[in-house]
């Protein structure tokens, strides 16, 4: 029966608990980190190229009815989260010894996929958690660094307040509505029944927390920062799209209520305009990265504004070049003697003179997060206020981008410090790093794609 | 030959190029051949197509080629030549050759040989194309372009930053009348359709008038003709332009271009003549002009200044003409007041370079048997300008104080009256020029004095070519031979017996103003100091010109300068737009600090955001259902 | 070979030469120059031979090329040629090698990077120009702000920071309210037709309602005006200029700004004519304000390159006047004014360059009496100056009568009829405008080359042949756009005639019937 929908739905988790279990026996067969990362390379490519797979074979399948369900939609998801987080990985080398941070990452994949299949808010639940507790552990990782401990704890204490509202949101729904299943929260989401309305108000305020939108984002900074390059990639890329894309789900079919169109902008809005005003004034990459992400959630959000079909397409293609270009400037960050003088922005002046194809490439990162054109960040900001306004919401939209403008400058910011600031005095030329530079390969070809012919990206979403 | 118009205005272009280009590597007698030959080949093909003219007696006209067809509106660059522009074109040529023959024995030592000779046919090119054009839009250029010769003329030794300056004066004095100039072009072409002008003339003699004012297209072109001519109130720059050298103020400030502006009215007579009031205004402008540029010109020492402010004033005697609708009348004094006024700037010229360069008159006189030839043309042109018979002055200005008196369009006895005044004291300030150049004891130093000597032959004579001109020109009646094309106004009959009359005190005028002058300057010198010191308030405003620049200076000068600087730059750029920006911008990072303050890294702060969070929204929903 | 295909190859190869540039080593500056001006120089010679291709006979777009790019919106990769962008692209490409050979000298920091921004801009550009999608427009538009602001922050003076965000960040808001407009008139255009399209040629002639079409056209026109630059938009532009390299100043008055000007007369106008009609009375109304206010800014100048800033300020108010006036003439002599103020503007900021080179200084005070000390550079000089000032004979002559002509042409029936006055006004007052066009403009040759010789760094060579060859170019050019503008107007003139119709005669239109509720679906 249906072992086989198990086995072959399911296969992308499958690959990633493989590798999980192949890094432990590794662990004590070898203590040489390159095979730990080949290992985790590979299993991930397998992952992703599965995904993939399942995603253009259109496969559909139930393995278990009510609780997980695979579809395309899906199955794509997951083939972008485990492609997004190869280069991750790969700039990871010489940043921890040992496997544990290939298996947190490998499990919190797992936890992300789980998520993108869920059909039951207990799955959904199941899968959050499984996915944010490794990242916990991730932050700790680089404990070397006092910042990295405090980080990590307030994100535990925040991820926590926000598993407690996802909880009492879905009880709350459960009370209202006397269903698990997800479908239940977009009935919520209709209903004049106050309970309901709390609950829709608690699940949405606890993907707000995971995405870091205004007023929730205050950990995001300080993990942000804590974390080392790697993982700080991780968590504003894959992290988040894993959330967005959970949310998308959630939503699902669901238009918005006018009343409740509110709730989806405001706090978006206020998160841009927030992140925005804030990046400006920030000294560290990671930081200034971090409120650039609170503004990106903002934008996000704002798809869901938009009519229901369109929302998957907008919310993959931005993620896709949202995360691209994040992890193109991370992995193309020079390397620096001790890893916070690799965040301090000031490590970027000159940078052109040192390495220009690092500046150029973090410059075209920048300018594509900015959302101007020929970038993809353009792109995926167009889809999506173009949903906004199909749906009529002129106003917010409009709004939005007056709060994306203010953006721009803090983006300009960083390529003036690489092209027009003399370079720190002694920076010598950097040996390029093939690690590094594999990294930023694998997304550049991808963003180059994305450049010169969005159409046909978007066409196979 | 089909094209010989194109041929005479193209000649000079050729030498300006020639000159300007290759003309300091190919030195001064290559200079002076192609500077002085070219024009004189255009005037040989001026004398020939005015024979053909006058033996077809069609006017001719030489399509050149089409600027631009926009829509159905054609701009074409062609030539026209009728018996009008025939007689400006022998002028120009004429008298533009003679000066340039002049000019090469009186630049003769000038480190910018070439370039001079280059600016002098460039002036040439522009002024032909000025009056050989057909369409307004040509005679523009050409007008234009004679305003840019003149500055680089005027400014020609621009070291000095005076005389820089004062090219600069001129062009921008020049640019205000070019204003109306253009819109009154504009009107005509919105009006008629054409800017061609024997089209504009025949559309507004022609049975139904264009629906425009004639008066408002009048007034708006005599403003140009006013920058041009140098009329009240844009004749501030014509003194000042005396800066340039000599003879360019012989050919160009006194010659022809200034002259422009009466060619302009006479050839728009068509449009004149249906505009009562505009001929009004030209009328009261030109003898207005006409006698305050003579009281001026009284008290002036720089004898190159009499001369400018003469030059004003008698063109203002045009413009009065034009204004009577005497247009031939005009063109008659035009064509005999450029003999006698070239011959007297180059004589002024020739003076100059006798006392290397000293032009106040104070600190000249007994040069009368130093240096004859000067001393005798100089008389003639004198006596011409004064309106002795039977020199070339006396016929035309006669004619124009007779039609001031007695034309029925416009003539009025003020208008006569003023105008002999204005005569009289035109014959005093010559002849005291002449008096205070040539009579009476040298009053330069000796050392001046032991180098004085008559000019070479080829400045010597042009002069005697000249003070013939102005002796026989007056003979040939050019009102007449316009007449076909520009009838004279018809006159009161009751007046005519007061022809003869008039003629009369027209010549005793000219005797009085004489023999004041020879009483005043004559006898001992003490009387015209007395004279002065009698009326000191009236001698200070003479000299002081009637203060017009400063008046300038004050009303528009002083407050556009005051409103860029201070309104537009400092309170609007800097203050309002920028301060705005800057302020926003300020606004901003306020906001980004206020908000990065909140990040403090406290924990509990970041709890309490979201419980907030979560209760406001909570409320919000609520509040919503 | 097709000639869509060489319209498309004169687009590329910029990119293409960018691709060569990446080749070449990094300090091998003479490679990298002769390498960009080669480049440059085909291009231009392609151009000219499109240009010659270019039938005045047909009306509509030449040699087009339209690709699918992102199908599911209706975007497309299309551009052509037609009368309003033919001779914009042209001076582009005239002016590309100038650009480049008169950065020979000046720059020698970041060679290889410079010439890869400026053939990026000019990919911008001549993209912004040639694009026939609404969005393809937008992306060309928004490119061209990389490299201009990278080619002010980097190369340029001591306030180039400042400078360069001004600019990027002025334009750039311009541009973010251009991009809801945008969106909102391409979804309209679905909600009322149908049609999911972003052609031009589609979206023109909206039917939306007038609110709605001056709301839309105030987004538009925001970021165009801010462009060209309209006061009081334009506090960028004397910053930019001042503080940008020549090369920066050139492309920056001779192209970018003309981008403003073709927006309104290619999008803005024809894109709402309900709103345009309505709104005319303040374009010109602002044109004139631009063309008086820059005028008298740059009289009070002392830096050079703030007086031909402030200049060209006026100069485009004139083609905003002509663009406005909705008369055939005027609109051809706004044409020619962008040409023409393209050559003289550009032309001056090269000489401006050329002394900065010898003399390390912009401040007027500092020169006096240069045509004795630079006899060959003060004779450009001074043609530059007088078709600046619009002297018969010179390019600027052609533009500002046409314009002039055109203005009052379109006045003086209103008043005669007694419609109205102000256009008369209006249309008189900028008449007035060419006296303090002469004031400004005499008054800085005056200072700079008479009175008694004096310049910082003297003895000064007089100019070399590279400069030399790059005036004489561009003098030839001013005098035959002067003597001879008929065969190029005749290029333009269907499009203009067209432009014409489609904002005062009501042409048929993709807008079948007007959206019930502005558009929204």
């Amino acid at each position: 029966m249906n072992a086989q929908t198990i086995l072959t739905a399911m296969l992308p988790e499958h690959l990633l608990l493989v590798g999980i279990l192949l890094l432990l026996v590794l662990e004590m067969a070898s203590r040489r980190e390159r095979e730990f990362l080949g290992v985790t390379v590979l299993v991930l490519f397998a992952a992703a190229f599965a995904a993939a797979r399942l995603a253009v074979a259109d496969y559909a399948g139930v393995p278990f009815p009510g609780q997980f369900s695979v579809d395309p939609a899906a199955a794509l998801g997951k083939a972008v989260l485990l492609a997004l987080s190869i280069p991750a990985v790969l700039v990871a080398r010489g940043e921890f010894g040992g496997t544990r941070f290939a298996i947190l990452l490998l499990s919190s994949l797992y936890g992300a996929c789980l998520m993108l299949s869920s059909d039951s808010f207990l799955t959904l639940f199941l899968g959050i958690e499984l996915m944010s507790m490794p990242v916990y552990a991730l932050v700790l990782l680089a404990m070397a660094r006092p910042e990295s401990l405090e980080g990590a704890l307030k994100y535990l204490i925040l991820g926590g307040a926000g598993t407690a509202t996802l909880l009492l949101g879905i009880s709350f729904v459960f009370g209202a509505t006397g269903s698990f299943a997800l479908p239940a929260f977009a009935e919520a989401l209709d209903s004049a029944d106050p309970i309901a309305q709390a609950g829709v108000v608690l699940i949405t305020v606890a993907f707000f927390l995971k995405a870091a939108v205004v007023p929730f984002h205050a950990w995001a900074p300080d993990a942000y920062e804590g974390a080392t390059v790697p993982v700080t990639a991780y968590m504003a890329t894959v992290v988040k799209s894993a959330v967005l894309l959970a949310a998308v789900r959630l939503f699902d079919g669901a238009e918005l209520p006018e009343g409740n169109a509110a709730l989806l902008a405001a706090l978006p809005l206020a998160s841009m305009v927030w992140g925005n005003l804030t990046a400006m004034r920030q000294a560290g990459f990671r930081r200034m990265i971090a409120y650039s992400s609170i503004a990106h959630a903002g934008y996000l959000f704002f798809a869901f504004l938009g009519p229901a079909a369109g929302r998957f397409e907008a919310v993959l293609f931005y993620v896709v070049a949202y995360g691209l270009m994040n992890l193109l400037a991370f992995v193309s960050l020079p390397a620096a003697g001790r890893d916070a003088d690799r965040d301090r922005l000031d490590n970027l002046k000159g940078l052109f003179r040192r390495s220009p194809y690092a500046a150029i490439l973090i410059g075209a990162a920048m300018l594509s997060l900015a959302g101007i054109p020929p970038f993809p960040g353009f792109v995926a900001k167009f889809l999506i206020f173009r949903n906004v306004i199909e749906a009529g919401y002129t106003g917010w939209a409009v709004a939005g981008l007056l709060g994306s403008y203010l953006g721009i400058y803090f983006y300009l910011r960083v390529i003036q410090f690489m092209f027009m600031s003399p370079g720190a005095e002694g920076a010598a030329e950097e040996p390029p790093r093939l690690a590094a530079f594999a990294a930023s390969l694998c997304c550049l070809l991808p963003v180059v794609l994305l450049t010169l012919f969005p159409g046909w990206v978007i066409d196979r979403l | 030959m089909s094209n010989l118009l194109t041929l005479i205005v193209v000649l000079p272009l050729a030498g300006f190029l020639l000159n300007g280009l290759a003309g300091n590597r190919l030195g001064k007698a290559f200079v002076s051949a192609v500077g002085c030959g070219l024009p004189a080949l255009s005037f040989a093909a001026a004398v020939a197509a005015f024979r053909t003219l006058e033996a077809t007696g069609e006017p001719i006209v030489d399509v050149v080629f089409r600027w631009a067809l926009i829509g159905d509106s054609a701009f074409e660059v062609s030539f026209y030549l009728d018996r009008l522009s025939a007689v400006m074109t022998l002028i120009v040529t004429g008298v533009g050759s003679l000066i340039h023959v002049y000019s090469t024995g009186y630049m003769k030592d000038d480190a910018s040989y070439a370039r001079y000779f280059a600016y002098l046919n460039l002036f040439l090119f522009f002024m032909l194309s000025l009056v050989l054009g057909r369409s307004l839009l040509v005679l523009f250029v050409g007008w234009e372009g004679v305003g840019l010769a003149s500055y680089l003329l005027i400014g020609f030794w621009f070291e000095d930053p005076a005389k820089a300056q004062a090219g600069k004066k001129a062009f921008i004095t020049n640019r205000v009348g070019d204003a109306g100039f253009l819109l009154g072009m504009f009107l005509i072409y919105t009006a008629v359709g054409t800017l061609e002008m024997d089209r504009v003339n025949a559309a507004f003699m022609g049975p139904e008038l264009p629906a425009v004012s004639a008066s408002l297209v009048g007034i708006l072109l005599f403003i140009g003709a006013t920058g041009k001519s140098a009329q009240i109130p844009l004749h501030v720059w014509l003194p000042d332009a005396m800066a340039g050298p000599t003879p360019v103020s012989a050919l160009i400030h006194a010659a022809t271009m200034v002259t422009a502006g009466i060619y302009l009215v006479a050839r728009l007579s068509g449009v004149y003549l249906h505009a009562p009031e505009a001929s009004e205004v030209v009328a009261v402008i030109g003898i207005l002009t006409a006698f305050f540029a003579a009281t001026i010109a009284v008290v002036q020492t720089d004898i190159k200044k009499v001369l400018a402010y003469s030059t004003i004033s008698q063109l203002g005697f045009m413009f009065l003409a034009l204004g009577v609708g005497a247009y031939g009348v005009a063109v008659f004094h035009l064509y005999t007041h450029a003999f006698f006024k070239a011959c007297l700037f180059l004589g002024a010229g020739s003076v100059i370079h006798a006392l290397g360069g000293e032009q106040d008159i104070r600190r000249m006189g007994g040069l009368a048997k130093r240096i004859p030839v000067t001393f005798i043309t100089f008389a003639v042109a004198t006596a011409a300008i004064a309106g002795l018979p039977p020199l070339a002055g006396f016929f035309s200005k006669d004619e124009i104080l007779w039609f001031a008196f007695a034309s029925e369009a416009g003539g009025a006895p003020w208008l006569w009256a003023l105008a002999s005044l204005t005569a009289l004291l035109t014959a005093f300030y010559m002849f005291r020029l002449l008096w205070l150049t040539f009579f009476g004891q040298p009053r330069m130093d000796a050392e001046t004095a032991h180098h004085i000597h008559e000019s070479p032959w080829s400045m010597t004579g042009i002069l005697v070519v000249l003070a013939f001109l102005s002796t026989v020109g007056g003979f040939v009646s050019i009102p007449h031979f316009l007449e076909p094309m520009l009838p004279l106004p018809a006159t009161d009959e009751h007046l005519h017996h007061f022809e003869v009359p008039l003629i009369v005190v027209a010549v005793l005028i000219g005797l009085a103003g004489l023999a004041a002058a020879a009483w005043l300057y004559g006898g001992d010198a003490s009387r015209a100091a007395r004279l002065g010191a009698r009326f000191t308030g009236l001698h200070r405003l003479l000299s002081g010109k009637y203060y017009v620049d400063e008046l300038y200076e004050a009303v528009l000068g002083r407050p556009l300068w005051w409103i860029s600087d201070r309104i537009f730059l400092r309170l609007g750029d800097r203050a309002l737009i920028d301060g705005t920006l800057h302020g926003l911008a300020g606004v901003a990072r306020l906001g980004a600090a206020a908000l990065a303050r909140i990040q403090t890294g406290n924990l509990h702060l970041y709890v309490w955001l979201a419980l907030i969070g979560i209760f406001a929204l909570l409320w919000w929903s609520f509040g919503h259902v | 070979m097709s000639e869509p295909a060489m319209l498309n190859l004169v687009l590329f190869l910029p990119v293409l030469g960018m691709v060569m540039l990446l080749l070449v080593p990094r300090d091998a500056h003479g490679t990298v120059r002769g390498l960009a001006l080669a480049v440059m120089l085909l291009q231009l010679a392609l151009t000219v031979v499109l240009y010659q291709a270019f039938d005045p006979q047909v009306a509509g777009l030449q040699f087009e090329t339209r690709l699918p790019w992102i199908a599911d919106w209706g975007v497309y990769y299309h551009i052509g040629l037609d009368g309003l962008n033919v001779l914009l692209v042209l001076l582009t490409a005239f002016l590309g090698p100038l650009v480049v050979a008169g950065a020979f000298s000046a720059i020698d920091k970041d060679v290889k990077l410079f010439y890869a921004m400026v053939f990026l801009i000019q990919f911008a550009m001549l993209g912004t120009f040639v694009a026939q999608d609404l969005f393809l427009f937008y992306v060309f538009w928004e490119t061209m702000l990389i490299p201009m602001f990278l080619i002010i922050g980097i190369w340029g003076g001591e306030r180039r920071i400042y400078a360069t965000l001004k600019f990027v960040l002025y334009t750039a808001f311009g541009s973010i309210l251009m991009l809801a407009a945008v969106i909102y008139l391409v979804l309209s255009l679905q909600a009322t037709s149908g049609i999911t399209s972003f052609a031009f040629t589609d979206l023109y002639g909206s039917r939306l309602p007038l609110d709605i079409q001056v709301l839309l056209l105030g987004a538009f026109a925001l970021s165009f005006a801010i462009k060209v630059p309209v006061v009081p938009f334009h506090t960028w532009l004397p910053d930019a200029h001042v503080e940008a390299p020549t090369a920066g100043s050139v492309i920056l008055a001779g192209v970018l700004l003309k981008m403003g000007t073709y927006g309104f007369i290619k999008l803005g106008f024809p894109l709402f004519p309900d709103a345009a009609r309505a709104l005319t009375p303040a374009v010109m109304v602002l044109a004139v304000v631009s063309i008086v206010y820059g005028a008298c800014l740059a009289l009070v100048q002392d830096d050079i390159k703030k007086i031909i800033a402030y200049s060209s300020i006026s100069h485009l108010g004139y083609v905003m006047l002509g663009l406005a006036s909705f008369e055939l003439i005027g609109i051809q002599g706004a044409i020619i004014q962008m040409v023409s103020h393209g050559l003289t503007a550009g032309g001056l900021f090269l000489m401006v360059g050329m002394i900065y080179e010898r003399c390390h200084t912009r401040d007027l005070a500092a020169y006096g009496g240069l045509a004795r000390i630079l006899p060959v550079y003060s004779v450009f000089f001074m043609i530059l100056t007088l078709a600046a000032i619009g002297l018969p004979t010179t390019s600027g002559f052609t533009g500002e009568f046409l314009v002039l002509l055109g203005a009052f042409d379109a006045a003086w029936p209103q008043y005669a009829n007694g419609a109205a006055t102000w256009p008369l006004v209006l249309a008189c007052t900028a008449v007035l405008g060419v006296v303090l066009g002469a004031l400004y403009m005499l008054r800085l040759a005056q200072k700079f080359l008479f009175g008694e010789s004096r310049a910082p760094h003297a003895p000064l060579t007089d100019l070399n042949l590279r400069e030399k060859l790059i005036l004489v170019a561009i003098v030839a050019a001013v005098f035959v756009l002067g003597l001879f503008p008929d065969s190029f107007m005749q290029k333009t003139e269907l499009a203009a005639r067209e432009y014409q119709q489609q904002v005062l005669v009501e042409p048929e239109s993709r807008w079948v019937r007007a959206a019930p509720d502005g558009g929204s679906p």
